[in-house]
């Protein structure tokens, strides 16, 4: 099952012994999927966590992501490709994409490209600054949460910001709400 | 005319909301009730009956799930609430009524479009101050830690403005089944399974001709199975539906502090409830006439709702032991009235009074009983605003104190020593207004981080006077949150603290006020009953 694009400069991209049960150990790590929510998988690298995952969520659209044309190929050859699965690259980045309630990180499919593989899942997660900026914007607000520094962005970190703050806006309003959520 | 109800809270809340939201649509028949729920209470759906027309589901668990986990954005749960947000205002409801009285409703209802909102809730993120003093009531000192005079249910279908009344027709007598709700939703809640099962042992050779059934949840499942229940007791792991068909049929339940208990209350089924950990016999016993209530005399109960028992046991627990309710039980099938046997416990049954909850202490000092009554009596004259009348109505608080209390059974000596620790009270509560009066003068001259000394030393002068005089703490607890909490401006506490003195004293005098009347009215029938003896 292993091909030899499975490799990026020499280093295999997943389990060399079992591929198949290092999937499953993954999936099982993973929160738990709502059904209907999209969910993203950031490293498609040798593609069993893909399929596997595919395969035991039927009802939840899979997108799974890889910088290199070369995975997604050789998913496209050497797996079944699920009626709720969709292969995507680089290119497909900001260009109509939900945003993801759920982004899993396939790490062992990174190497190589770890730090442009973490600028993709931070993205995604809207983990920087940068990030929750470019999210606000593909939904279309103009947000008002304007972080100053680098600082890690959680809830909390929102709800810190937001202190104080003229609460008119829906948006506010609806971030403060959600600080409630785990006070 | 559209209502949405928003109860966030848990399941067991949510059915007491529902008794709070039928007495609504009594008020207002031509509501149309959308009920706004957690996704964990959805199991409740199939017994709401034709009150809620239609419910929404609040995705807390998976937007809580979405907020904490590692791998989730939280634009998500953003567009999520945003979502939940559109499709509410996409209902144009003309009154929001929160009956979950916390910040999250709170600001959840801000986002909310409605000419009408009841209860607690933010404007642009600033909460608003409480339509009545009821509402007051209920956020300073039913939502606390605090005891409070009134059932939890009572209290906030008043702070809504929603006329509750309490059932009046009695208990209804299923005559099948004696079920035992073993379990509660917290550890220290929980009467011992194994004192549970010697329970049922003891009762069933006395009544073989009910069925016993232990009753759990479907996800109880794994801890009931593990315990042993004497050969004939039935365990059931009912889903709602089937539950309400086995508590129509039910002649006695015993449980503890549960959803099954609030449930069966609606339904008029007669109870004994074992309380105890955070279980407070007060604010939420069955509300079920007739019912019975079995609480510890340790001093640590009730405790508080947020922590776990520092002991080693569970000293609450093993002080209600199983012949304790054994006892009672047999009585209440048997329908004969009870005297208590362990004085290390109390005992209370559930009265109505004024269509108010209340308990009615057994075998306690009449005293103590007549004090609760009179305090509830006088938190409803000043909620009411009774007392702002022209012609206070005493006249009928004293005839029903004095239909259900025998005052010739209270010694003169116990109402003139509450007159004058009362009395006293008074005197220590005008002393503490002119020393606010001067810390007004103060705070206006110096900065306002002079607030918490200021705070400390009236504290120590408040606990000195408390501990000291044996003074009623639910007249005057407010004053203690004024003393206790953070308080942004000077003058802010200052207003605060003026405003609860001034509340403490009106509180005292109501009660005082009553207190001296029955003196005079005991006194008056004494004088007649003895004229006539000597006439006679």
């Amino acid at each position: 099952m292993l091909s030899s694009v499975a490799t990026r400069e020499g280093r295999i991209l997943c389990s060399p012994r079992d591929p198949l049960r290092e999937a499953q150990r993954w999936i099982e790590r993973q929160s738990r999927v709502q059904s209907k929510l999209p969910v993203i998988i950031v490293g498609i690298g040798a593609g069993f966590h893909v399929s596997e995952f595919a395969k035991q969520n039927p009802e939840t659209q899979v997108y799974a992501f890889d910088l290199d044309p070369k995975m997604i190929e050789n998913y496209q050859n050497n797996f079944q490709l699920y009626l709720n699965l969709r292969l995507i690259g680089p290119n497909d980045l900001g260009s109509g994409l939900p945003v993801f309630p759920y982004v899993f990180a396939f790490r062992a499919a990174w190497q190589g490209l770890e730090s442009e593989f973490l600028s993709v899942y931070c993205l995604l997660k809207a983990e920087t600054k940068e990030s929750f900026l470019a999210q606000a914007r593909d939904l279309g607000i103009q947000t008002v949460v304007n972080f100053k520094s680098q600082e890690a962005i959680t809830i909390k970190s929102v709800g810190a910001l937001l202190e104080g703050q003229s609460c008119e806006q829906e948006e506010v309003k609806i971030w403060k709400c959600l600080r409630e959520l785990v006070r | 005319m559209k209502v949405l109800a928003v109860s966030l809270l848990r399941i067991g809340d949510l059915l007491m909301h529902m008794e709070a939201l039928r007495a609504y649509l009594h008020e207002n028949p031509s509501a149309e009730i959308h009920l706004l729920l957690n996704d964990s209470s959805m199991s409740l759906r199939s017994i709401l009956g034709e009150s809620v027309q239609k419910v929404i589901v609040f995705p807390r668990k998976e937007l809580q799930e979405i907020l904490v986990e590692q791998n989730r954005s939280l634009w998500a749960a953003f567009r999520q609430t945003q979502a939940l947000v559109t499709q509410l205002n996409n209902e144009k409801y003309d009154v929001v009524l929160n009956l979950t009285h916390n910040l999250l409703s709170a600001r959840l209802i801000d986002l909310i479009q409605a000419p009408i909102k009841k209860g607690a809730y933010f404007v642009n993120g600033k909460a608003r101050p409480a339509d009545c003093q009821w509402g007051v009531y209920f956020n300073d000192i039913h939502s606390g830690a605090h005891q409070a005079p009134f059932h939890y249910l009572d209290g906030l279908a008043r702070s809504l403005d929603i006329g509750l009344t309490m059932n009046q027709n009695g208990q209804a007598r299923g005559s099948r089944y004696i079920c035992l709700q073993v379990l509660t939703s917290d550890a220290k809640k929980n009467w011992s399974m194994n004192k549970f099962s010697q329970l049922a042992a003891e009762l069933k050779e006395f009544y073989p001709e009910y069925t016993f059934v232990v009753l759990a949840a479907p996800f109880e499942k794994d801890i009931v199975q593990s315990k042993d229940f004497p050969a004939g007791v039935e365990v059931r792991y009912a889903t709602w539906v089937e539950l309400v068909k086995i508590l129509q049929d039910t002649r006695l339940l015993i449980t503890g502090d549960t959803s099954v208990q609030h449930l069966a209350a609606q339904m008029n089924v007669q109870m004994l409830s074992l309380f105890m950990g955070s279980a407070n016999v007060t604010k939420t016993g069955p509300r079920s006439v007739q019912s019975y209530v079995v609480t510890p005399s340790v001093s640590c109960y009730p405790c508080s709702h947020h922590q776990s028992c520092p002991q080693s046991t569970l000293k609450c627990e093993n002080q209600i032991q199983v012949h304790d309710v054994v006892s009672l039980a047999k009585a209440m099938l048997n329908d004969q009235a009870y005297l208590p046997q362990n004085q290390n416990l109390h005992y209370y049954q559930v009265q109505n009074r004024n269509n108010f909850y209340f308990i009615q202490g057994l075998g306690e000092e009449k005293m103590t009983t007549l004090e609760r009554e009179i305090k509830q009596i006088t938190w409803q004259f000043y909620l009411d605003h009774e007392y702002e009348n022209p012609i206070p109505p005493y006249g009928t608080a004293i005839r029903t104190i004095m239909q259900n209390t025998d005052l010739d059974e209270i010694s003169d000596a116990s109402m003139n020593l509450k007159i004058e620790q009362f009395e006293t009270a008074l005197m220590w509560l005008e002393s503490l207004d002119e020393a606010a009066q001067k810390s007004v003068r103060l705070c206006f001259r110096e900065n306002n981080d002079q607030i918490s000394e200021i705070q400390r030393k009236i504290l120590e002068t408040y606990k000195q006077f408390t501990t000291a005089n044996r003074i009623d703490h639910e007249y005057i607890q407010v004053i203690h949150n004024a003393l206790t909490e953070q308080h942004k401006t000077a003058f802010g506490f200052i207003r605060k603290l003026k405003s609860s003195i001034k509340e403490g004293m009106q509180l005292i005098q109501i009660d005082l006020k009553i207190t001296k009347d029955l003196l005079n009215a005991k006194k008056e029938r004494g004088s007649y009953v003895s004229r006539a003896r000597e006439l006679s």
